[in-house]
């Protein structure tokens, strides 16, 4: 299965009215009488957990949401979702990937299952906010053994009136034994200065030997503000690369969390943030090592023009029983203007003896040396500064080697480069 | 062909010319009025001890940020070279083969070389072009395939830093190159291959300037002139055979006598 169709929701007015946009939705009857449950216990959940407190909460010290006055938003949203590149051999093999919606109504006990079984509406609250109002997602299962060749691509186009919008996302990826899958995720909005919010959550579930790609392509409109949580859950020799390209909205925060509670699970992370005017990019990687011989390595590049901010956290908990574990972490900043600032914070839980754990990060602007000597070549310095960003990125752009978005992606970094 | 025939072949034509140059780094400085003219095909080597100035000189002329022109000129051609950035003087035909080239993460040899040789020659060049301008100079430099696709000088040996820097000479051809030690580090056949290079691949009338602790690569990259430097200032010049006198005797009767109290 796959499709593409209009995502409007049609479910009520603003955050606060949601209540009355579910039972409106439970009218209709589109959905089951359980999900429509697993959405009221989410809107519960979100009304009863407190904004996160950026004097409190050590993890939004660095990003507030002062102003964001949730309750008034919009929850309608327009646009295309589309999921495509399911080859036949694979839909035929029992792999799925649809919008979430076609998914209840094809396979509805399938959904069940698996919705909601990496993210508790209770996990946070936006977490539930997703959830509660979630009018589109990705719904992708891959069967035990089964591989997909191609990368699946999901084209989130979100559109909305320009007075604003809120999209809310409910994506779930399940991977059984041994099944292999890239899942690539584009969010798009209008590049003017219309409010939105887009919320999502994401699920993934890997089972034991399997090995899933998930990239993300963040690259909405100027005046978004975007709040993504999601969560793995990595079975046994199984391995996951995130890949999170942070480009679009005003405030940008990522919350990723990674469970390697099997043993020989893997978990490598390969991102970039590039943020230009007030841009507030931040990418919080959270990795719980729970089980032996567990792996994680996690990179992130940033580079920052103007008054563009990053934060990168990279929180690795390695409990006790994780024996053998290993973790890395990386950061590299370049920036562009003075008045930019990155600020990449690893923070190391450790519970175990026998483990291994680093962390490293470098901050800059671009290498004056490098500069002099491709400027030495006759290569006028803000090419110079163009090649020597391009190069920045590289490692992040050959993880997208081969899959439909790289030259978008390329040719996105390039006009930020310039613009 | 004598440096004289030279000097006589050339006269009132282009030239790079340098003229009581005065260079400090971080306000201490190094050289201490340097002039030396080169003209079309002719090859000048430059030798004296470490922190002579001789690494300065190179990257004065290149317009490294770092170095401070507190007095003096360089005309090529007539034209202010130290008015100009570094870009635009290698537009200009001046070319600094780096005694430690910077390694540039993520930009392949190939990328980089397309957008120097656009650069220089001020017109775009075919990729089918390029290429085959690459592969003939690699071959003729030992230098293996995958040089091109390799990120530029990234882990690269001392050895492949050094040919790939020629190999830049190969392609954009300049009229003036500086070789900054091109030879340190590099055993004897790689020297030979590397001079070879500079000797074939550049252009038939290209100035040299070669920076050289040794004589070694002089004997395959013979000079017309030959110049001491010592202390910020060349305190001799003469023939091919200079360099050989130095080989034998060392530059200890070079030492300089403290200039402002000797007069």
């Amino acid at each position: 299965m796959s499709g593409s169709g209009t995502a409007a929701s049609g479910t009520g007015q603003t955050v606060a009215e949601a209540e009355a946009a579910l039972e409106n939705l439970a009218r209709t009857g589109a959905e089951p009488p359980w999900r429509l449950a697993q959405r009221r216990e989410a809107l519960a959940a979100f009304t009863a957990l407190p904004m996160p407190d950026p004097l409190r909460d050590e993890d939004w010290r660095r990003t507030r949401l002062d102003g964001l006055e949730l309750h008034s938003r919009p929850v309608q949203a327009l646009g295309v979702f589309a999921i495509e590149g399911l080859a036949e051999p694979a839909r035929q093999a029992g792999a799925v990937a649809c919008r979430l919606g076609e998914a209840l109504t094809a396979q509805p006990e399938l959904v069940r299952r698996h919705l909601g079984s990496a993210l508790a509406p209770g996990a946070g609250k936006f977490v539930a906010l997703a959830q509660a109002l979630a009018q589109d997602g990705a719904f992708v299962w891959v069967p035990d053994g089964v591989e997909l060749q191609a990368p699946l691509v999901v084209r989130d186009g979100i559109e909305g009136p320009e007075a604003g919008f809120g999209a809310f996302r409910h994506t779930v990826v399940v991977l059984g034994a041994q099944a292999r899958a890239h899942l690539v995720v584009v969010q798009r909005s209008p590049a003017d200065r219309r409010p939105g919010l887009v919320c999502s959550a994401v699920e993934v579930v890997l089972g034991p030997g399997a090995q899933l790609r998930y990239t993300q392509v963040q690259d909405l409109g100027p005046g978004v503000v975007r709040l993504e949580c999601r969560r793995a859950l990595v079975g046994r020799d199984a391995e996951l690369a995130w890949t999170d390209c942070e480009l679009g909205a005003r405030l940008a925060r990522a919350e990723v969390e990674t469970v390697l509670g099997e043993p020989g699970g893997t978990v490598t992370t390969g991102g970039l943030s590039f943020g230009h005017r007030r841009q507030h990019l931040d990418v919080l990687q959270r990795v719980l090592h729970v089980a032996r011989h567990t792996t994680s390595d996690l990179a992130h590049r940033i580079a920052l023009r103007d008054r563009a901010r990053s934060v990168f956290r990279g929180i690795v908990i390695m409990q006790k029983g994780c024996a053998g574990a290993s973790s890395q972490q990386h950061a590299a900043s370049v920036l562009l203007s003075p008045e930019a600032r990155s600020d990449a914070i690893p923070s190391l839980f450790i519970d175990e003896d026998d483990v291994r754990a680093g962390h490293g990060a470098t901050s800059g602007p671009v290498d004056e040396r490098v500069l002099f000597y491709l400027m030495s070549r006759g290569i006028p310095r803000p090419l110079a500064e163009r090649l020597v960003l391009e190069g920045f990125f590289a490692p992040v752009l050959a993880r997208l080697a081969n899959t439909p978005v790289y030259d978008e992606l390329q040719h996105r970094i390039d006009q930020k480069i310039g613009a | 062909m004598s440096g004289a025939d030279i000097l006589e072949s050339s006269a009132g034509g282009s030239r790079l010319e340098i003229r009581d140059l005065h260079v400090s780094v971080d306000g201490k400085p190094i050289l201490k009025g340097v002039s030396l003219t080169v003209e079309p095909g002719q090859r000048h080597a430059i030798m004296g001890p470490n922190g002579s100035g001789k690494t300065t000189l190179a990257y004065a002329l290149a317009g490294h940020p770092g170095y401070e022109v507190t007095g003096g000129e360089v005309l090529l051609d007539g034209a202010n070279v130290l008015e100009m950035e570094p870009d635009e003087r290698a537009r200009a035909g001046l070319f600094l083969a780096f005694q430690y080239p910077a390694e540039v993460p993520g930009v392949s040899n190939i990328n980089f070389l397309r957008h120097a040789v656009n650069a220089v020659r001020g017109q775009p060049v075919s990729v089918f072009e390029l290429q085959k301008e690459v592969q003939a100079a690699m071959r003729a430099l030992g230098m293996g395939e995958d040089f091109t696709r390799r990120n530029l000088n990234e882990g690269f040996s001392g050895g492949e830093k050094k040919r790939n820097e020629i190999l830049q000479l190969a392609l954009l051809k300049p009229r003036y190159a500086i070789l900054d030690e091109t030879d340190s580090g590099l055993d004897i056949d790689a020297v030979q291959i590397v001079a070879k290079g500079v000797m074939e691949l550049g252009r038939p009338d290209m100035g040299t300037i070669i920076i050289t602790h040794y004589s070694r690569i002089l004997r395959y990259i013979p000079p017309h002139f030959v110049h001491v430097m010592v202390d910020g200032r060349i305190v001799r010049s003469g023939g091919p055979q200079l360099a050989e006198e130095l080989e034998q005797s060392g530059y200890e009767g070079f030492r300089v006598e403290p200039v402002e109290t000797a007069s």
